[in-house]
């Protein structure tokens, strides 16, 4: 009765503000605080810890069969794995997933924007979630670089390259244009370096940006960027907060997948895109860099299962079917020791590398790398980061960024149902076509293949 | 008709009962009187008042009235809707009792209708609104558990649609193309948050569906489909309590499973072979998640493998191509169903106090052995006359509430999977995990991992319990004679209880423990989940308020008359579910036990990392509405009438700005009744009425919202880190706006002499504007869609209604039309979705992609080139050439270039009834006709096939040498998965279809006992539904409408007493 009273009397006075100021829903907030804000952040199953995958199939890292091309469950698998000029039919999970992300973090960044901190506290949070933010959207800008942008200094292209659309604002109607590629590496680095001093050393959740994981990242993008200066200095200040390995003696290799997800060497989580060929039996790792394994190379049998019809990839620094493309301790190491090879540092770059090493073979059998045979320490550093970082997404920008010193140039091929497709060093089929239905709906300019 | 006499007797008593004042003490004779027609036939109901008092009584069902009287001379004024009133002098006391004859005015029964707008009730002479009406005959008609089923066919303007959509009902056309899409439903003058399936139709009076701007806009932002006002039945003053009974038994026959033709088991079976041989199983084979492969791709693998020797290999073989799992269902797993309905009333008043009461109970069979339905409705309304008349107070309580209880679940199998062997004995099938792997293990620990389908029939206990409860309470104050106060009050609520107990005997449970099944390091195993079954369980919870204020105003001032209401209203609904589910779950000693929902366990067939399945989930949502409304009308000399109608809605709707909260809505109307013109002099159509209306009604969309919003949830959901996050449900849209439907409708009412043929005859258009729209995104926008006020849509049609009396004489026969015709278009859809979203859509699928210019739902097509002679591929055409280079073709194809094909929904629909009776026999017969629209007919499609679906029996008729191309279009079988492929020819013109149909709909013959002593009434009826195709345009052995299942025939008889 208290109800109906208390109902007849709003209704008489048509005062009726705060009865129609009910949420309608009691799961859904509009994000303000800064709980709120950051669990926006922590939306890892809506991908803020997920990259593209469309490269990995493009590049040389695994080869599969025809019935295993024919089992692909979409036609951008197969057409990726072809280099064909066309890739996506409508729309790329490769390109969008990414762009969820920075507009997650933008939104972020807005609401921080409207924020007023009411404490020393809580300052300091909000600038620890603005630094998290950045990171996210540099870490997104990144993966879409290296797919949908050429490398800076392919030799083949020599106009003003073609950038990424650069959004900075959560508003989904604001009209964007490719930007040029150094400002789009430019904002990378920005969006990187910003928040450094606000990061925690270490993280607090895996998935959550740290300090660690900005110079991790700032390595991994100074290397592509062939400023191995930089990449060194970022990998040292990577590998100084924490430099452990996993022994890879330690490895129960008895169950399907081999890694667990408490494993020393990540700094940060990030996994791929899946499609079905990451599943698929008839997906193996490519026969040559099979046989570059030594017999007593523990990857061989931590890495990988033989089925019969070839070898399957079950490394995964998730510890599951997903592929790992966060940030660990084994490929920081591996871009300092080449950067130093490449500075010509050539003793501590082996050094590093049999740090490494010793973790990866069976215990007693490392004796130091043997340089006999090779040509020169970076040749051996790049096999070696070859055979360490298989199936972790890397490889693409590797081959468009050794592409570009003609010594180190590769041509790739394929054969699928009696075909041979041919990946010519510095092909503009490097750089992935933008899917088309961002191409219709924003009418910013396709790359040409 | 019943139901007018009813609405007249309602409507005579009300108005009696607000003039009555205190009798005075004194002696008084009694006077008795009989009302009737001229032709003898007792009025009942009729109102008899002395005049120059307010004393008076209203008659009975005899048109007997008592009335004690002082002695002396005394005129008495009898009144009675629809005749003339009259006066008669009569002295006191009177010996005999007194006979009055009413004569009947110039218009016949049929424009006294009554039409309800869930606000106030209006003869519908002075409507100037669309109102169509289903009155109680009509309802009762038919034989259905639900009430909207009575509906169909019999109500001009209201069509069911048979394509998706999302909007089984709609009334004249879609108001929409993405928000809600259902007509608001109004029951006893509130709007029903409840479910349909809980009103008893045995408890409806009458329905009156509003279908234009002037009908329905006193319901504002809700009106924009148009609104059903259920009236439900009413005690009557003066009737001698009144006992009705309604039985009836339903037979539906069980489910053609071979209905949609398919190809031979044996031709199924050798495409397997065929991929087999290709190697099209090896990954699914050797696939670490031990995916199930087929009883004959696993005979295979065993004879490739040398395990069984090809003699024995070809037997088994042979004994799989006999087998046939449509007909295992349909032997073990279906029957038909069986739906049984009763229902009792009581009713009946006094002057000061009428009542009804009402009990219903529908029990109904599944289809599915083991699983069935019931219903218990109980409701009972009161109305009271008190304060001298000046207050009337009405009181009303309904209940229901409804099980359904399912303990059998169809197995999902193979195509010839064989349920039991030759002695019955029950077999187990492959299912979840492959046979090899499951009879490769060798555990004791593990719980039977094979499926017996047949030993799980009533294993399960699903039992979904609904309740609704209505109450409502209404007073009325006469301020004076022409001036009323109304408040009423509706409290609602429903609970719905699903309880699911999952024995650890079934298949599921056993599964789904054994995949966490962990081996220790000392490979020891244990139970992650423990043994036990599973218990989910859900309730949802929700209640509202409705309170609402009125005035009512009505006078007559020699030709003028004015009548108008307006109020405001104020409803605040809410919702509350919980889920939970329990594992370990005993139902006999009622306990469970906890699991550990934080771990990634190892799952024991393909060791990857998942957490056990968490059932739990809360949510909760809450509608306020705060509106007034206010609705006014004009009639001059009985010839003119104007109308107007205004309502403002404000809403909480999400985020909508505070300033764009409300919507004011409004619609007038104009009408002429031509034929009380004195220049007016066409005697063959003694009655013309015409009207015009335009107006605004509204739409909601619930999903949007002019903010970012996000949802939280829970940590469970974030495998890594388990920490609790947020999504973006919703960028921000600041330009929200409600939909707001334009229309006009122009009508005209008939009458033929004596009523021979009557009728209406209405043309409508409606704009959409401001109609939600998704539109995808830059996808670097960070959406890839997005909502928003982008669309607008014109709707324009004819709805008509015919109605003749053939023949009138000892032999009746009644005969009516009913017409309705729409045409949709999409006016203003800015962006165009890819060509393949178009052509795919519209096959049942609820996204919806309008294309400007064309009706919402559509087909389209691909040009067909024909098939290759060479290999049998299907061809496009590329460039006006036949080719098959299927990734140019539909790149290059815009919507533009490929065919529109037609609507997918009809055009014209309706329906020709005929009534023929005879002394107590009756016939009637309902024909129905659907014109204009087209659909996409399946054939084989490679794709499915090769993936294990029993595919089209086209598959027969495939390409298979060259040369075949000339008598057939079926493409040929490819060698491997080609998704382009089979969309060339699936999408392709040739297998566009026109669905154009008669149908002889149904048949009711029915027996009425009149002179049965004690008994009022006793009719005996039968009723067959769903009879047959009288004609279709297509050649195809299926029905137009009905392409997985034909409609099922079903017979019911019944029969209805009134004591």
């Amino acid at each position: 009765m208290k109800k109906l009273l208390y109902m007849t009397i709003m209704f008489l006075m048509a005062s009726c503000a705060e009865f129609l100021d009910e949420r309608p829903n009691k799961n859904i907030v509009v994000p303000e605080t800064l709980d709120e804000l950051q669990a926006l952040l922590d939306a890892s199953p809506r991908g803020m810890n997920t990259s593209p995958a469309v490269h990995q199939i493009s590049s040389d890292d695994f080869v599969t069969t025809d019935n295993g091309f024919a089992g692909f469950r979409s036609v951008i698998e197969q057409n990726a794995y072809t280099w064909n000029q066309e890739i996506f039919q409508d729309s790329g999970g490769d390109w969008s997933s990414p762009y969820l992300q920075i507009f997650y973090a933008n939104i972020v960044l807005d609401g921080l924007d409207n924020y007023n901190a009411i404490n020393q506290e809580e300052e300091e949070r909000k600038r620890l979630i603005e630094a998290r933010a950045k990171f996210y959207r540099g870490f997104a800008y990144y993966s879409l670089a290296i797919c949908f942008a050429d490398h800076p200094d392919n030799p083949q292209n020599t106009s003003i390259k073609l950038g990424l659309p650069l959004k900075l604002t959560p508003d989904i109607n604001e009209v964007i244009t490719r930007t040029d590629l150094s400002q789009t590496f430019e904002r990378i680095i920005q969006d990187l370096e910003a928040g450094i001093q606000d990061l925690p050393d270490n993280y607090d959740f895996m998935t959550r940006p740290s300090k660690r994981a900005a110079y991790a990242m700032l390595s991994r993008v100074n290397l592509y960027l062939k400023e191995y200066q930089i990449s060194l200095d970022y990998a040292d200040l990577a590998l100084d907060i924490n430099d452990d390995l996993l022994d890879y003696n330690e490895v129960q290799t008895a169950s399907l997948f081999s890694f667990n997800l408490e494993n020393p060497e990540i700094i940060f989580y990030n996994e791929m895109l899946t499609y079905s060929w990451g599943a698929s039996t008839l997906s193996f790792v490519n026969p040559e860099i099979y046989d570059m394994y030594a017999e007593d190379d523990l990857r061989k049998r931590v890495f990988f299962r033989n089925r019969g019809f070839g070898n399957n990839f079950l490394g995964n620094y998730t510890g599951g079917i997903r592929m790992f493309t966060g940030l660990a301790n084994n490929e920081i190491m591996l871009n300092r020791a080449e950067s130093l090879a490449r500075l010509g540092e050539e003793s501590l770059a082996v050094e590093q590398l049999n740090s490494l090493l010793e973790k990866r073979f069976e215990q007693g059998t490392f004796e130091g790398i043997d340089l006999t045979g090779t040509n020169s320490v970076l040749e051996l550093i790049l096999k070696e980061r070859r055979k360490e970082l298989i199936f972790r997404g890397i490889r693409w920008a590797d081959l468009k960024r050794l592409n570009t010193e003609p010594a180190l140039a590769q041509t790739l091929r394929r054969v699928i149902m009696g075909e041979e497709y041919i990946l010519e060093p510095n092909s503009p089929r490097y750089v992935l076509p933008i899917p088309p239905q961002e191409i219709n709906q924003s009418g910013i300019e396709q790359n040409l293949r | 008709m019943y139901s007018n006499q009813f609405i007249k007797q309602l409507l005579s008593c009300i108005l009696l009962l607000l003039s009555m004042q205190q009798i005075k003490a004194q002696s008084t004779y009694p006077v008795t009187g009989k009302v009737s027609t001229v032709n003898k036939e007792p009025i009942p109901g009729a109102m008899v008042i002395l005049k120059g008092s307010s004393r008076g009584v209203v008659t009975d069902e005899e048109g007997v009235f008592v009335l004690n009287l002082s002695a002396g001379e005394a005129i008495l004024r009898v009144s009675y809707l629809g005749y003339a009133t009259i006066d008669q002098a009569i002295s006191v006391p009177i010996s005999e009792p007194i006979q009055i004859e009413l004569k009947e005015e110039g218009l016949s029964m049929e424009t006294f209708e009554i039409v309800s707008t869930g606000y106030e009730e209006l003869p519908k002479e002075r409507a100037t609104g669309s109102f169509a009406q289903v009155d109680n005959e009509l309802l009762n008609r038919r034989v259905s558990t639900n009430l909207l089923d009575r509906l169909e066919d019999v109500t001009p303007g209201l069509v069911f649609n048979r394509t998706g959509g999302g909007d089984p009902i709609s009334i004249r056309g879609r108001s929409t193309i993405s928000a809600n899409a259902n007509p608001l439903i109004v029951i006893d003058n509130f709007p029903y948050d409840g479910p349909l399936e809980s009103i008893n139709p045995n408890d409806v009076e009458s329905i009156t569906v509003l279908r234009d701007a002037a009908a329905a806009s006193i319901w504002g932002a809700r009106a924009g489909n148009g609104v059903i006002v259920i009236t439900t039945k009413k005690g009557l003053a003066g009737t001698k309590p009144r006992f009705s009974f309604n039985t009836n038994t339903n037979f539906i026959e069980a489910p053609d499973l071979f209905y949609v033709p398919r190809m031979e088991i044996s031709d199924f079976i050798d495409v397997e072979k065929s991929l087999f041989d290709r190697g099209f199983y090896q990954s699914r084979e050797v696939s670490i998640d031990r995916q199930t492969l087929s009883p004959g791709v696993e005979l295979m693998i065993q004879l490739r493998d040398g395990r069984i020797s090809q003699a024995e290999y070809e037997e088994r073989l042979a004994a799989l191509q006999s087998f046939d799992t449509r007909s295992e269902l349909a032997m073990h797993f279906y029957q038909p169903q069986i739906n049984q309905q009763h229902a009792a009333s009581l009713s009946g008043g006094t002057v000061t106090h009428q009542y009804v009461v009402s009990l219903g109970y529908d029990n109904n069979r599944s289809n599915i052995i083991g699983n069935k339905n019931d219903r218990i409705t109980l409701s009972t309304q009161n109305t009271w006359n008190l304060a001298n008349d000046r207050l009337k107070l009405n009181l009303g309580v309904y209940y229901a509430q409804r099980n359904n209880i399912e303990t059998t679940k169809l197995p999902d199998l193979f195509p010839y999977d064989r349920l039991a062997d030759d002695g019955g004995n029950a077999l187990p099938v492959i299912q979840g995990l492959s046979q090899r792997y499951i009879q490769g293990l060798d555990n004791p620990f593990l719980l039977d991992w094979t499926f017996v389908p047949l030993e799980e029939i009533g294993m399960r206990n699903d039992r979904r319990q609904n309740t609704d409860l209505r109450a409502n309470i209404a007073l009325q104050y006469k301020v004076s004679q022409d001036l009323k106060v109304d408040v009423q009050y509706q409290y609602w609520q429903n609970a719905t209880n699903n309880r699911e107990i999952i024995p650890q005997e079934t298949f599921e449970v056993r599964d789904l423990i054994n995949r966490f099944t962990q081996m220790e390091s000392d490979r020891q195993l244990t139970r992650a989940i423990p043994l036990g079954g599973i218990y989910n369980k859900s309730d949802v919870f929700a209640q509202s308020h409705t309170l609402r204020a009125q005035l009512t105003y009505n006078k007559s001032i020699g030709k003028h008359q004015v009548s108008g209401l307006g109020g405001g209203e104020l409803k605040d609904w809410a919702s509350d579910t919980d889920r939970i589910r329990y594992y370990g779950y005993s139902e006999r000693f009622a306990n469970s036990e906890n699991v550990d929902y934080f771990t990634r366990f190892r799952t024991f067939h393909n060791n990857r990392l998942a957490n056990i399945p968490y059932g739990g989930g809360h949510s909760g949502s809450i509608d306020r509405f705060v509106s007034a409304f206010a609705n006014a009308s004009y009639t001059y000399n009985k010839k003119y009438i104007l109308s107007a109608s205004a309502r403002n809605d404000a809403s909480n709707l999400f985020g909508v700005r505070a300033n764009q909260r409300t919507v004011p809505l409004w619609s007038t109307g104009l009408a002429w009744i031509l034929s009380e013109e004195g220049f007016y002099n066409w005697s063959a159509v003694p009655y013309l009425k015409l009207r015009a209306t335009y107006g605004f009604n509204g739409n909601i969309d619930r999903t949007v919202t002019a903010f970012t919003t996000a949802s939280a949830l829970q940590g469970n959901f974030n495998p890594v880190s388990r920490l609790p996050f947020a999504q973006v449900n919703n960028p921000p849209n600041e330009n929200l706006r409600w939909e707001k439907i334009e229309m006009t409708n122009l009508g005209l009412d008939f009458e033929s002499k004596s009523g021979r043929v009557s009728g209406s005859i209405e043309y409508f258009i409606k704009n959409g504007i401001d109609l939600f729209g998704t539109i995808p995104m830059a996808p670097s926008s960070g959406v890839s869609t997005y909502r928003g006020n982008f669309a607008s849509a014109k709707t324009q049609g004819f709805d008509m209604i015919l109605r003749g009396k053939i023949i009138q004489s000892a032999i009746r026969w009644d005969a009516s039309l009913i017409y309705n015709h729409v045409k949709d278009r999409v006016t203003g859809y800015e962006t165009q979705a890819a060509v393949s979203s178009y052509l795919a859509f519209a096959g049942g699928s609820d996204l919806i992609f309008p294309l400007e210019g064309r009706p919402l739902f559509s087909i389209y097509s691909y040009p067909w080139g024909g098939l290759d002679p060479d290999n049998g591929n299907p061809l496009g055409l590329l460039n006006g050439e036949p080719s098959d280079n299927y990734a140019a073709i539909f790149n290059e194809a815009t919507p533009e270039s490929i065919i529109y094909n037609g609507p997918a929904r009809p055009t014209s629909v309706g329906t020709i009834s005929n009534n023929i009776s005879y002394k107590g026999f009756s016939l009637s017969a309902n024909i129905t006709y659907r014109f204009g629209h087209v659909f996409r007919r399946s054939s084989i499609l490679y794709n499915s096939l090769f993936n294990g679906d029993l595919g089209h029996e086209d598959y027969g008729n495939r390409w298979r040498n060259p040369g075949d191309e000339l008598v057939t279009q079926v493409p040929s079988m490819p060698l491997a998965l080609n998704a382009n492929r089979d969309n060339m020819y699936r999408y392709s013109e040739i297998l566009v279809e026109r669905g154009d149909h008669i149908r002889l709909q149904d048949i009711r013959v029915s027996y009425l006992f009149d002179d049965i002593r004690g008994f009022n009434r006793l009719e005996l009826y039968a009723f067959v539904n769903n009879i047959g195709l009288l004609w279709k345009h297509s050649d195809l052995p299926i029905d137009p409408d009905f392409r997985s299942m034909r409609p099922l025939r079903s017979f019911a008889f019944g029969l209805k007493i009134d004591l």
